[in-house]
C-alpha cells in the first residue's frame, strides 16, 4: 500500500544541512502495523512528517518517492494533498494535550474534519445553513466517540479538552484521525505521555482498529518493548537510517545490528536470572556532523575499518535487512 | 522494608502531606464552600534498611515526589513522622535542619531544568561543597574534579554551562552536585525518565557503582517498572498518595497480591515473548486526590471488587506474608463470604 523509495530529507541550515532522513526505503502492506524504533532525534518523527508531506521550514526532500496506492505523493499539488490527509493517511501526533485546540468543543473539532473532507453530502442550496447535514455529522461523530472508548459521549461531545484527562484527549485524537476513514494511520509515539495502565487501554484500541478496520499503522515509538508487542514488522533507525528491518520476532531475537543488539542490552529485563545492564557508550550524533562512513561507527562494539565505507543496507535473511559493514 | 537484623536508617510513620487549595473570601461567603485539600501523601508507612534501594513505582499524580520531597523535609509535612537514624527530623529547624540535609540529596526529574543555566560546572558543583565547610578554594576544586571523574565526566567540562551537555551529562552533573554533600541517603526522582534508552543504561549502572561506593542508600521513584525491577532491592507501589503494597522486589514481580499491582505488571510491554503476563487492562483514570474515593481507593477501577466493603471501608495496612504487606480487603479476610 505504502512504498518508499531512497527517501532523503535534510533540513537546509546556514551552515550544513542536517540530514534527518537518508535513503530510506521501506513498504507497508494493507493491514500491517510496522514499528519504527530509535532514540530521540534519530529521525523517526520527520519520517512521519515526510509522509503526511507536512515537513516545517527548512526542511527539503531531496532523493526519493513515496508512492501510496501506486501514485507518487511527492508530486501531488497542495489541493490533492490535503484531500489525501485524512482520507487515505492520517496522523496521531505525540502530545495530546498541545495537539487539540484549547478553544474549540471536542465534537465540534471531530465534526470540522468530516465537514472539510465533505463526508456527508449536502442537499440544500445553502450548504453552510445545513441542519440536517450537521445533525448527521453530529451522530458520525458520536459513533466515532463511542467506538473509540469514550463514555457519555453526548456530554463529552460539548466538553473542552481541559476537561478530558489525557487517556481520553488521546482517544479523541485517535477519533479525529479515523472520522474520514483512512487507510493508513501513522502514530507518533501515541502512548509517551501515559501512564502504563493507559498506555494499555490506548494500545489495545489502536491494535483493534487494525483488526477491525484493516487500517495500515505506522508505529513510532522509542520504547522496544511496546513495539515488539504490538508491531508485526520492526524498522530500527539510527542517524537519520533504517539500520534494521524485518519481522518482530527476526529483530527481537535474533538482532544482526549492533545498535540493535545495544538498545536490547539496554533495557532491564524482568527475568529471575541476574543481569548487568550493558549499555551503549557515547550518545547519539549532531545529525548535522555526521561521521564517515557507518554512523554508528564511533559507538559500535565491533567497529572496524571497513565501517569507514560507506554501508548499504543488505538483506540477509526473507524480508530481514541489515545495513552493517559485518555483512558487506 | 527490612530484615529485622537490619538496620533501619529511615521510618515514616502514618506521613500526611495535604495541600491547601484556598477559596476567595468571596467564594466562601457566597457559596459556603470551604477550602479544598489536594490528599497527595495520605498516611504513609515506609522503613528503609541502610544501603538498601527502595523503589517506589505508581502513576502520575500518585504521590511519590510528593513524597521524596516531604522525607528530605524540602517541604513540611502535614501530620506524621520522619525518623532517620533514630532521630525524629520532623520539627527540626534551622542549624539542625541544615545539619540533617547534608545526609540526604535529591537527585532530580529533569536534567534540563534542575541547573541553573548561568552557573558553570565549577560553582554547581562547588557551592554545595562551600556549605559543606569546605572553605579553601582550592581544596573545592580538587574535590570537584574528583566527583566529575566519579560520575563519568571529564575535568576538563568543569568550565562549561549547562546548556553545552546532552541530557545524560546533564543528569551526572546532578548526580555529582548530591554526591558533593557526602550524602548517606539520596532520593533519585525519576533520574532516568527523561532519557533515551542507552544512555539510560548508562546512568543506572553509574547510580550502583556509585552506591557500593560510598555505601548510599537509595529511594528510588520511577514509573519506567522494569528500572525499578533491575535496581530496586524492595518496592512499594504508589496509588493515589497511599502505599497499595510493598515487598522485596523478587517477592512483588513473582507474587503480587494487590490488584492494582497485578494489573500494572501486566500493562507493562515485555520484549521476551516468554515472559509476558496475560494484560489486565484497568478501566477508566486515576481519580483526583482532592475528593478520592471512599473505602479502598483503588475500588473503582478494581477488577476483583465486592461490595458493600470495599467501598466502605479503608482497608487494613497488613503483612500477608513475611515482609509482604499489602493494604487489600482481599488478604484481611473482610471480602471473604460475600
Amino acid at each position: 500500500m505504502l512504498e518508499i523509495e531512497n527517501l532523503s530529507m535534510y533540513y537546509d541550515t546556514a551552515k550544513k544541512p542536517v540530514k534527518a532522513i537518508q535513503n530510506v526505503s521501506l513498504k507497508l502492506d494493507q493491514g500491517e502495523i510496522l514499528g519504527l524504533v530509535g532514540e530521540s532525534g534519530c529521525g523517526k518523527s520527520a519520517m512521519l512528517l515526510t509522509i503526511m508531506r507536512l515537513i516545517p521550514y527548512p526542511g527539503k526532500i531531496k532523493y526519493g518517492q513515496i508512492k501510496l496506492d501506486g501514485e507518487n505523493i511527492l508530486t501531488k499539488p497542495g489541493r490533492e494533498m490535503r484531500r489525501l490527509r485524512g482520507q487515505k493517511i492520517s496522523m496521531i501526533f505525540q502530545d495530546p494535550m498541545t495537539t487539540l485546540n484549547p478553544v474549540f468543543k471536542v465534537g465540534e473539532q471531530v465534526r470540522e474534519s468530516l465537514r472539510i473532507h465533505e463526508m456527508v453530502a449536502s442537499n440544500s442550496s445553502i450548504p453552510f445553513l445545513d441542519g440536517a447535514r450537521k445533525r448527521k455529522e453530529m451522530e458520525m461523530v458520536l459513533k466515532l466517540m463511542q467506538e473509540v472508548g469514550i463514555p457519555s459521549e453526548e456530554s463529552r461531545y460539548h466538553e473542552f479538552p481541559h476537561q478530558y484527562s489525557g487517556g481520553m484527549q488521546q482517544r479523541a485524537l485517535i477519533a479525529l484521525a479515523l472520522s474520514c476513514r483512512p487507510d493508513l494511520l501513522l502514530a507518533d509515539e501515541p502512548t509517551t505521555a501515559l501512564d502504563v495502565t493507559i498506555q494499555a487501554q490506548i494500545m489495545a484500541l489502536l491494535k483493534q482498529i487494525n483488526q477491525e478496520r484493516g487500517t495500515g499503522i505506522i508505529l513510532v515509538t522509542h520504547d522496544l518493548a511496546l513495539a515488539a508487542e504490538f508491531c508485526h514488522r520492526i524498522a530500527v533507525m539510527y542517524a537519520g537510517e533504517i539500520v534494521e528491518m524485518g519481522k518482530t520476532q527476526d529483530v527481537i531475537e535474533n538482532p544482526q545490528h549492533p545498535y540493535t543488539d545495544g538498545l536490547l542490552h539496554s533495557i532491564p529485563k524482568i527475568t529471575t536470572q541476574k543481569q548487568k545492564l550493558l549499555p551503549i557508550m557515547g550518545t547519539v550524533p549532531d545529525l548535522a556532523d555526521l561521521p564517515e562512513g557507518c554512523s554508528f561507527y564511533p559507538r559500535c562494539s565491533q567497529a572496524h575499518d571497513k565501517c569507514l565505507c560507506a554501508v548499504d543496507i543488505v538483506e540477509l535473511l526473507e524480508g530481514h535487512q541489515v545495513r552493517c559493514a559485518i555483512y558487506q | 522494608m527490612t530484615n529485622p537484623q537490619q538496620e533501619v536508617l529511615l521510618e515514616v510513620k502514618n506521613l500526611h502531606k495535604y495541600y491547601t487549595i484556598k477559596q476567595s473570601y468571596l467564594t466562601k461567603l457566597l457559596t459556603r464552600h470551604k477550602d479544598i485539600s489536594v490528599q497527595a501523601v495520605d498516611g504513609i508507612n515506609l522503613r528503609v534498611g541502610k544501603k538498601q534501594t527502595i523503589g517506589l513505582v505508581g502513576e502520575s499524580g500518585c504521590g511519590k515526589t510528593s513524597l521524596g520531597r516531604t522525607i528530605i523535609r524540602l517541604q513540611d509535612p502535614t501530620q506524621g513522622q520522619i525518623i532517620y537514624d533514630g532521630e525524629d527530623v520532623t520539627k527540626l529547624h534551622g542549624e539542625q535542619l541544615n545539619q540533617y540535609r547534608h545526609k540526604m540529596q535529591m537527585v532530580f526529574q529533569n536534567p534540563y531544568a534542575s541547573l541553573n543555566p548561568r552557573k558553570t560546572v565549577r560553582d554547581i558543583v562547588g557551592i554545595p561543597l562551600k556549605n559543606r565547610g569546605v572553605k579553601e578554594p582550592m581544596r573545592r576544586e580538587e574535590i570537584v574534579y574528583d566527583l566529575l571523574q566519579k560520575v563519568g565526566l571529564s575535568p576538563r567540562h568543569i568550565n562549561l554551562y549547562p546548556h553545552q551537555f546532552s541530557g545524560g551529562q546533564r543528569q551526572r552533573i546532578g548526580i555529582a552536585r548530591a554526591l558533593a554533600m557526602q550524602p548517606e541517603f539520596i532520593v533519585a526522582d525519576e533520574p532516568v525518565s527523561a532519557l533515551d534508552v542507552s544512555v539510560q543504561a548508562q546512568i543506572i549502572n553509574l547510580l550502583e557503582e556509585l552506591q557500593d561506593e560510598f555505601d548510599l542508600t537509595y529511594l528510588f521513584i520511577a514509573h519506567d517498572l522494569s528500572v525499578i525491577f533491575y535496581i530496586s532491592d524492595a518496592v512499594a507501589v504508589m496509588y493515589l498518595g497511599k502505599i497499595v503494597e510493598m515487598a522485596s522486589t523478587r517477592e512483588l514481580f513473582e507474587h503480587p497480591l494487590h490488584p492494582y499491582t497485578q494489573a500494572l505488571l501486566s500493562a507493562i510491554p515485555v520484549v521476551d515473548r516468554e515472559a509476558r503476563r496475560d494484560r489486565m487492562i484497568l478501566s477508566g483514570t486515576v481519580p483526583s486526590p482532592i475528593n478520592p474515593p471512599p473505602g479502598c481507593r483503588f475500588h473503582t477501577r478494581c477488577f476483583n471488587k465486592r461490595g458493600g466493603c470495599c467501598n466502605e471501608k479503608e482497608p487494613a495496612w497488613r503483612e500477608v506474608a513475611p515482609e509482604h504487606w499489602v493494604a487489600c480487603h482481599h488478604y484481611t479476610g473482610e471480602a471473604q463470604g460475600e
